[in-house]
């Protein structure tokens, strides 16, 4: 799409207009998934309106316009999203479904049909061995740590944690003191979805392939693209994983993962199907070469939800724009950790320097279950927060907020949020203690 | 809910009737200490069954400030 095509940049007005349950509630929980804005909608209902016919298959002209704007969403979400070809993005419904195609391919070497014609298994990703490793960090989601336990357990690898710093930073420092040239692959997160905290991934990547060049790399990007800009390969992730449904403005069930080129033609596909072959047999199969990333959308894919992130990515990296995006969400997280800090009988989580916080604030209230708090911000502000675990258990046990409050309270912002919202979080909170 | 967390409605209002008005606090430290008896997901879904049981109207919840939390009951 046209960078012109559309007047910009949004105001924080536009953007509240577009996204209609804004001015009913304070809506304070991106971390777990953003409500879609109305050219996002418009997109996915133009889909079934006008065009519904299946991708790559048809030959009649709205089946031809379905595999064009199809093909056109992939190359906006890789470009705008991750900086990444076209050709080294998979579209998939979420973070947790990239970590299974990531931890599939570290078992199985790609089985494929060779230039000679002989079909067989190829070189694996990894070639493990006893007494290899695996590092994650202590802050995890449970999506990328129980494909690496499952991961471990089939390849007699061993899953090590890394510890974050009394922040909840991941430093170069503590990967580089546990690396050696048995870790051969690592997955950890870009930001934290429970603490806020932007993690400075490509120094950490850096000092662990200084130490093993072949180490492979997995970045949980969750809480990163559309939140702020994003550049896989400068980073130097194998893999970056992200959800379209969070910082990017688009549907749920709607995510990406990258897989650096060098590595996806060695990748082999979770699913097999249709769109993923050149030829088929009843004892073998060629893999497609035409487009090495679309051996990995077996079946019909969500062509509908597809095409609402590649929009959901032009409106929120090109008629937003990522910087104010990243800007104003650490305004507004830092606004409200300014007016909570000090205050008696609140806990506030996470670090106070703005160049390691995101759009994430996480507190307590003392004497109160977490999942009360949340209740009662509802109840009584119409306040959404998400409240809980966050699906990060370790990470609360070892804050020592699981037993006692249940987890912790998380106000997650975007960049439609206000000022004045803020403001009203806070005030709730100094009026329960 | 499927027909297999539905069974929790039942053994909810039992633990309620049984209990009287419990905080969320209580209710979540009964199940923890019952855990072998009842079937549960992770520790953030005690309390989004007793949401979902209110929304049904099987039981009432208000927040008590005093106690610092929700209080949950069934109303005969």
């Amino acid at each position: 799409m046209e960078a012109n095509k559309f007047p910009g940049p949004l105001t924080v007005e536009d953007v509240r207009k577009d996204i209609p349950l804004t001015s009913k509630y304070i809506y304070a929980d991106n971390g777990a998934t953003t409500p879609v804005p109305i050219p996002v909608v418009d997109a996915i209902k133009g889909y079934f309106v006008d065009y519904c016919s299946n991708v790559e298959r048809g030959a009649y002209a709205i089946a031809a316009r379905a595999s064009e704007e199809w093909d056109q969403a992939r190359e906006d979400v890789a470009h705008l999203l991750m900086k990444c070809k076209t050709d080294e993005m998979i579209f998939t419904r979420n973070l947790t479904e990239c970590s299974g195609i990531v931890a599939h391919s570290l078992q199985e070497p790609i089985l494929d049909m060779d230039a000679n014609g002989n079909f067989g298994a190829g070189d694996p990703l990894v070639d493990w061995k006893p007494g290899d490793r695996i590092l994650i960090s202590d802050m995890e989601h449970h999506s990328n740590i129980m494909p690496w336990i499952r991961l471990a357990h089939r390849v007699s690898a061993k899953v090590e944690a890394v510890e974050s710093s009394e922040i909840g930073l991941l430093t170069p420092e503590a990967f580089a003191e546990k690396m050696d040239k048995n870790v051969r692959f690592a997955a950890f997160q870009h930001v934290s979805n429970a603490l806020g905290t932007i993690h400075p991934v490509k120094d950490i990547i850096k000092v662990m392939k200084e130490v093993n060049p072949d180490l492979l790399v997995y970045v949980d990007g969750s809480q990163g693209p559309g939140h702020m800009p994003v550049d896989v390969r400068d980073i130097n992730a194998d893999f970056y994983g992200f959800s379209g449904h969070k910082g990017c403005l688009g549907p749920q069930g709607s995510g990406g993962l990258f897989i650096k080129e060098e590595v996806m033609s060695k990748t082999d596909p979770l699913l097999l199907g249709g769109g993923t072959m050149m030829d088929v047999t009843y004892s073998n199969y060629k893999l497609r070469t035409d487009s090495i990333s679309k051996r990995f959308a077996a079946g019909t894919p969500s062509i509908a939800i597809d095409i609402g992130l590649g929009r959901a990515a032009v409106y929120s990296a090109k008629q937003i724009g990522l910087e104010r995006i990243e800007e104003r969400e650490k305004m507004l997280s830092n606004l409200l950790v300014e007016q909570l800090d000090g205050v008696e009988g609140l806990e506030v989580y996470g670090p106070r320097a703005d160049e390691h916080r995101g759009g994430v604030v996480t507190f307590n209230v003392e004497g109160w279950n977490s999942m009360d708090v949340a209740l009662l911000l509802e109840e009584e502000h119409n306040i959404l927060t998400r409240s809980g675990t966050h699906c990060c258990i370790p990470l609360m046990r070892k804050m020592g907020v699981h037993d006692k409050y249940g987890g912790n309270v998380r106000a997650s912002f975007h960049f439609f949020n206000t000022e004045e919202e803020v403001k009203t979080i806070a005030d709730a909170l100094k009026e329960m203690v | 809910m499927d027909e297999n967390e539905m069974k929790d409605k039942d053994l909810i209002l039992k633990i309620l009737r049984e209990n009287g008005p419990m905080t969320t606090n209580e209710f979540d430290a009964y199940i923890q200490e019952h855990k072998d008896e009842i079937q549960t997901s992770c520790p953030d879904s005690s309390l989004r069954k007793l949401i979902w049981m209110k929304r049904q109207g099987f039981i009432k919840g208000k927040p008590v400030k005093e106690k610092k939390g929700w209080e949950w009951w069934v109303e005969e």
